[in-house]
């Protein structure tokens, strides 16, 4: 108990002392609400196609049935022009059911398994022209894990429970069924479907007529429980459930996205507007976690401005507090003026409240003009983070 | 409260004196509960495998079976469950598949069916 004390306030103590060396060297401009990590920003996009128009829709189109994408795209792409403001998004393997995929079943994923269960395709167009000059622009992208971990105990833990508190839900509403007469009805079925004998032994077209009977009469019942104010009651918390699946282990995550200007929204006129691919290969074992990031952009708006970068996070983290460290290097490539340049930061978190974390960041930053030098980053600041997954692994 | 409800009546032909077996297959990676009555009496569940139906020697015919599953939607992927009953022990191996889609996300999905023992 003594001892734990002891870590808790030399934790403290840390967390303050690294606080004020980042408050000594922080230039004034810097003490606002902390920047999200560049290896964040160089992290594969969850809709591939979306990151390389800059788009962040509001409303995306996510088809449930092969029939709903079809008529999503049919009916968007028949005029033979560009549509405008369109984004989709989809997971083909998911459009159909899966009968035989158990979450117990997909806690391991195969090579096969993993590229079929988490490929995703998204689609988005935007008005990137001017009033005199329109553009329509189109982008296509593909992600997909090629390693996909294992279900995180945590995570196996949660979905057990899950089913016990359905199981007992099941088994209140049989119970509540029962009191409103069930069990007559049950009687009432196998004499009218199997009755004894001597009695003859109905023909298909009259059991049909039991079991219809039968059915009628169990809905109303069903109703009379599912409406009733104790089975709501008892049955509430279930509806607030939400569990973030976590994997563990080695994940590799990649993207690939192209996008296409149609000056006019006319589709003979198509002309490239940039190419980019993401790879993020993170492992993640208890506490550690670490990240590496891969980005090509090829942007042809904008000259010589191409680049490769590359890097990694290694993250320690308790509920409490994390500390970690980040890398990322630049390498221009083609006629690019900038230099090859690095980005090399510490950042320590501490929580201090359910969602509300201090976060102290002292480093270097990489060369972000050809005129300017590399720049010290020493930052202190406050991070929002409502949701359960604090660091983010597919 | 349910996104969805399925409810249906079905017939499994069992042998004399013989107890069946039953397995619960939750699918579209989704998570459910399955809660089991026979003649009215409570059943205990297996989640993770088979459940035996019945005592030994017990005679089934003429028993109603009365299976509740509910599902909630964890996968962000989809928003379909699908439940497959799959009885062993009876005259044939039978398995009675039934999917239901959920309305949005998060939601809640009730299997009620009634076996018929035959």
């Amino acid at each position: 108990m003594a001892w734990s004390r002891i870590m808790a306030i030399s934790r403290v103590t840390t967390f303050v002392l690294l606080c004020g060396v980042a408050s000594v060297v922080a230039p004034a401009h810097s003490w606002a609400q902390t920047e999200p990590p560049p290896v964040e920003a160089l992290r594969t996009p969850t809709a591939p196609a979306f990151s390389v128009l800059g788009l962040e829709p509001s409303a995306v189109e996510r088809p449930m049935t092969p029939s709903d994408a079809a008529i999503a795209l049919v009916d968007k792409f028949r005029n033979g022009t560009v549509p405008k403001n369109f984004a989709f998004e989809s997971s083909p393997y998911w459009l159909v059911s899966r009968p035989h995929v158990t979450w117990r079943d997909d806690a391991r994923r195969s090579f096969g398994q993993s590229l079929a269960r988490t490929t995703s395709v998204s689609l988005a167009t935007a008005e990137t022209g001017t009033a005199q000059a329109p553009v329509s622009s189109l982008a296509f992208g593909v992600r997909t894990l090629l390693m996909s971990g294992e279900l995180s105990q945590s995570t196996r833990k949660a979905f057990e429970d899950l089913e016990k508190r359905l199981a007992a839900n099941g088994a209140l509403f049989l119970s509540m069924m029962n009191e409103r007469g069930l069990t007559t009805l049950e009687n009432q079925l196998k004499d009218c479907t199997l009755p004894l004998p001597p009695a003859p032994r109905p023909s298909e077209a009259d059991r049909k007529k039991c079991i219809e009977q039968y059915e009628a009469q169990k809905k109303v019942l069903t109703e009379s429980v599912l409406q009733s104010d104790a089975f709501k009651k008892a049955a509430a918390p279930l509806l607030g459930i939400e569990i973030v699946p976590k994997r563990e282990g080695f994940l590799l995550e990649l993207a690939t996205a192209f996008a296409w200007d149609f000056p006019r929204g006319a589709w003979e006129t198509h002309q490239i507007r940039k190419r980019a691919f993401w790879a993020t290969p993170s492992y993640e074992s208890g506490p550690w976690s670490a990240v590496g990031v891969f980005r090509y952009e090829d942007d042809a708006l904008v000259f010589n401005e191409d680049a490769i970068e590359l890097g990694g996070r290694a993250i320690y983290s308790t509920e409490i507090y994390a500390v970690s460290l980040e890398y990322v290097e630049r390498a221009p490539v083609r006629d690019n003026p900038l230099n090859r340049s690095h980005r090399l930061v510490g950042i320590a978190e501490y929580r201090v409240a359910n969602g509300t974390w201090f976060v102290a960041s002292f480093g270097k930053d990489r060369q972000k003009t050809s005129s300017a030098e590399s720049t010290l980053v020493a930052q202190l600041g406050v991070s929002f983070n409502v949701s359960k997954q604090r660091y983010k692994f597919p | 409260m349910d996104d969805a409800l399925l409810s249906a009546t079905k017939f499994y032909d069992v042998k004399a004196n013989t107890p069946i077996v039953l397995v619960v297959e939750v699918g579209d990676n989704q998570v459910g509960g399955t809660a089991l009555q026979l003649n009215g009496s409570p059943v205990p569940f297996n989640p993770i495998g088979p459940t035996p139906i019945g005592a030994p020697g017990q005679d089934l015919r003429r028993s109603v079976l009365q299976v509740v599953t509910t599902v909630k939607d964890v996968n962000p992927k989809s928003n379909h469950t699908s439940v497959t009953h799959h009885f062993r022990g009876g005259v044939t191996d039978e398995s009675f598949p039934f999917e239901v889609s959920v309305k949005a996300d998060k939601g809640i999905a009730r299997y009620f069916i009634t076996y018929i023992l035959a």
